[in-house]
């Protein structure tokens, strides 16, 4: 009987507690701060690659860069007279010019240098605007 | 009790005061630091976090006349070594044996080249190319630092040299043009600010600021290699024909005074560069401006010119020449000691009679002697833009230290210095109708805004049009008039004047020594360009007519030739049908 007593005697279960008004704004405000917290990682991360991104596309241009300036020596050293010299002696078996021989031609030259038709064609080449001095240089060799 | 309760307090007193005190010690010591010496430690510790460097713009390009380049820039990179880093026997050990592989030298030679000291970085490796400093970098040794730089490169080898001049590793101008167009050719350097780590290397994505630097010029000169190169093959192969002590030869188009070539020996050559040499200082000067000679005989044309011009004389005016001039207690004799009578202007010019000049300048007395020298631009700089260019010494009248006898040493060449450009330029003036022409050597600078083009500017005229026309033919006379001439040209009709003076030393003049000169231009008729060779101290033939003529001779039609000047007499070719 006393232990039905104690049954009796011990309360009752609580109910599930009520949600009041405060902890939802808990709730809230840690949700918030988690967000921005995330925001922040997210911000910095993003901000990092970026920088990663633009640290490594401005090495892409100081190689670019390096890389013409290479080319641009490449194409004075394939212009320079040394070379020709060489190249003409060499390869094509020239050798220095003589007694030059100058010609005085008295007549006029005509005003417009006429061409069979053939030999021109339709439609104009494209000019390709070049401001480079080695970009000119380059259009100087025969080989290119 | 109370007694006891009141010692106490008094030590409890006495430590309070004491903690309090203290307390007030340390918060005006934290004050100090914190507020009234901020400004110094915020420094202190922005220097410890923070790194500067100097970003340089790429160095513009030197061009020749054409466009072709003389000069470039390669970018590179430099590799030191933090000693302290590598006070780690291990880690140099395994830093060289990585490095040596990229550097292509031993690692033994790499641990050699830290030197004796234990601080500080050391540099191992100069200008290396752009990839292997880049693939340094990348194998991230402890240590190593990489620190980009550039490196003037010449694809026309040692073309001239002392013209050009060098950079520092600073990439600063140190001589030559390099030096005289910093600004143009260097740009404005930037600056980059960044957070570095305790070894002084850059934190990645750390704080970084560049400020940018502003874009180099590339610089085009009236130099034509190709007139370059033939002059300093002529100037190097007299040299060593007449076992000279050195010369320079300067080409110049008289019309504009824009300088084709100027070579100038003694030199140095840009591909055996040692600044750490000090003998070879005196070799990086550009000679042609910068040292002063006694023009000698080519001074006969100034004489005359100033009489000519103030109708004093006319070609065919005669003098008596005895073979003796007597002026202030000096005797003066010609330079062949020869007696020639009645003598023409035009004689006198063609037989370089030192007698005939003194004649010549005492008609014209010294104030207009002196005053015509100054118009001809001998007395100051050409301003041609070349640093060191001499002034040259030309003692008037007004001097205290001139003597009569000055006047009639100065109408043929002796006691007055001057410098080959101020002898070229003078001379110009008369195949240029008169007119005395500023010389100049930048043809124009291209920049990112522009093309800044230098133009021809007269200085101002010196003698009348006809009086260079005049003396124009008298030269043709010298040249062609004169058997055996050394300085005719096959096809062109040429002016010129020989000269050949006495080296001056103190106490007199040497009578062993001598700088041999002629000036000369062509075709008489419309002169395209004009040369001034001048060899110093020939060993056997010691003549201006028999040592610099010829090398004009030899250089001229090359020139002529590469310009497209037609031959005065060209062949004349009828096809036949």
């Amino acid at each position: 009987m006393s232990a039905l007593d104690r049954l009796i005697a011990r309360p009752l279960p609580r109910p599930f507690p009520r949600v009041t008004g405060v902890r939802p704004v808990l709730v809230g405000a840690f949700l918030v701060v988690a967000c921005l917290g995330l925001l922040q990682v997210a911000q910095t991360s993003s901000a990092t690659t970026t920088g990663y991104n633009l640290q490594r596309l401005q090495d892409e241009r100081f190689a670019t860069q390096a890389g013409v300036h290479q080319l641009e020596a490449e194409v004075a050293v394939l212009t320079s007279i040394d070379r020709i010299d060489r190249e003409a002696r060499g390869r094509l078996g020239m050798v220095p010019a003589g007694t030059a021989l100058t010609l005085e031609v008295h007549k006029q030259p005509p005003e417009q240098q006429f061409v069979p038709l053939r030999f021109l064609s339709e439609t104009k080449a494209p000019q390709v605007k070049t401001s480079s001095w080695w970009q000119r240089l380059l259009n100087l060799l025969p080989f290119f | 009790m109370p007694q006891r309760m009141a010692r106490v307090s008094w030590r409890l007193l006495l430590l309070g005061v004491l903690f309090c005190a203290a307390g007030l010690v340390l918060t005006a010591r934290l004050a100090q630091l914190q507020i009234v010496s901020h400004g110094h430690y915020a420094v202190q510790a922005e220097d410890e976090h923070m790194g500067m460097e100097k970003v340089f713009p790429p160095r513009g390009a030197i061009l020749d006349r054409n466009g072709y380049p003389l000069a470039l820039t390669l970018d590179t990179y430099d590799i030191y070594i933090n000693r302290k880093v590598w006070q780690d026997e291990k880690l140099a050990a395994d830093g060289a044996e990585a490095l040596s592989s990229v550097l292509g030298r031993r690692p033994d030679e790499i641990l050699a080249a830290l030197g004796p000291d234990t601080d500080g970085d050391a540099l191992v490796a100069g200008s290396i190319g752009y990839d292997a400093g880049r693939k340094i970098i990348e194998m991230g040794v402890p240590g190593v630092k990489a620190t980009a730089t550039i490196v003037r490169f010449h694809p026309e080898g040692d073309l001239a040299s002392a013209l050009q001049g060098f950079v520092g590793r600073d990439q600063t101008g140190l001589s030559g043009l390099e030096a005289d167009l910093q600004d143009q050719l260097g740009g404005s350097a930037g600056t980059l600010y960044f957070e570095r780590d305790s070894m002084g290397n850059p934190i990645p994505f750390g704080y970084r600021q560049l400020t940018q630097s502003e874009p180099a010029s590339d610089v085009r000169l009236t130099i034509d290699r190709y007139i370059q190169e033939a002059t300093e093959q002529a100037l190097d192969a007299a040299i060593e024909k007449n076992a000279a002590n050195g010369g320079s030869i300067i080409v110049m188009e008289p019309k504009t005074g824009a300088i084709l070539a100027m070579a100038s020996r003694p030199s140095f050559k840009l591909s055996q560069l040692d600044l750490a040499d000090e003998t070879k200082m005196e070799l990086y000067r550009n000679r042609a401006v910068t040292d002063l000679y006694e023009p000698g005989s080519v001074m006969k044309v100034v004489t005359m010119s100033t009489a000519v011009d103030l109708g004093l004389v006319t070609p065919n005016t005669t003098y008596e020449d005895t073979g003796m001039a007597y002026v202030g207690g000096y005797a003066i004799e010609n330079w062949d000691f020869s007696a020639n009578g009645t003598t023409t202007m035009t004689q006198l010019l063609q037989k370089s009679l030192n007698t005939g000049a003194v004649w010549v300048g005492q008609q014209i007395g010294p104030e207009r002697f002196y005053d015509y020298a100054n118009r001809f631009g001998f007395g100051e700089p050409t301003g041609v833009g070349l640093g060191g260019e001499a002034a040259g010494t030309v003692r008037t009248s007004e001097d205290p230290e001139w003597y009569p006898s000055d006047l009639a040493t100065n109408s043929f060449g002796q006691g007055i210095s001057v410098t080959p450009l101020q002898m070229i330029t003078a001379v110009a003036a008369i195949a240029n109708g008169g007119e005395l022409m500023r010389p100049y050597i930048v043809a124009d600078v291209v920049g990112p805004d522009g093309s800044d083009e230098t133009q021809p500017q007269v200085v101002r005229r010196v003698i009348s049009e006809s009086t260079a026309r005049t003396l124009t033919a008298m030269m043709n006379d010298v040249v062609e008039g004169t058997p055996s001439h050394g300085a005719r040209v096959q096809g062109y009709h040429v002016a010129g004047k020989t000269g050949t003076s006495f080296i001056s030393v103190p106490g007199g003049y040497a009578p062993d020594r001598v700088i041999t000169s002629f000036v000369g231009f062509a075709p008489v008729s419309d002169p395209r360009m004009i040369v001034l060779v001048k060899i110093d101290e020939p060993q056997g033939e010691r003549l201006g007519g028999t040592v610099a003529a010829p090398v004009f001779a030899e250089l001229a039609p090359k020139i002529l030739s590469y310009l497209g000047v037609p031959p005065d007499a060209p062949a004349l070719v009828q096809q036949g049908g």
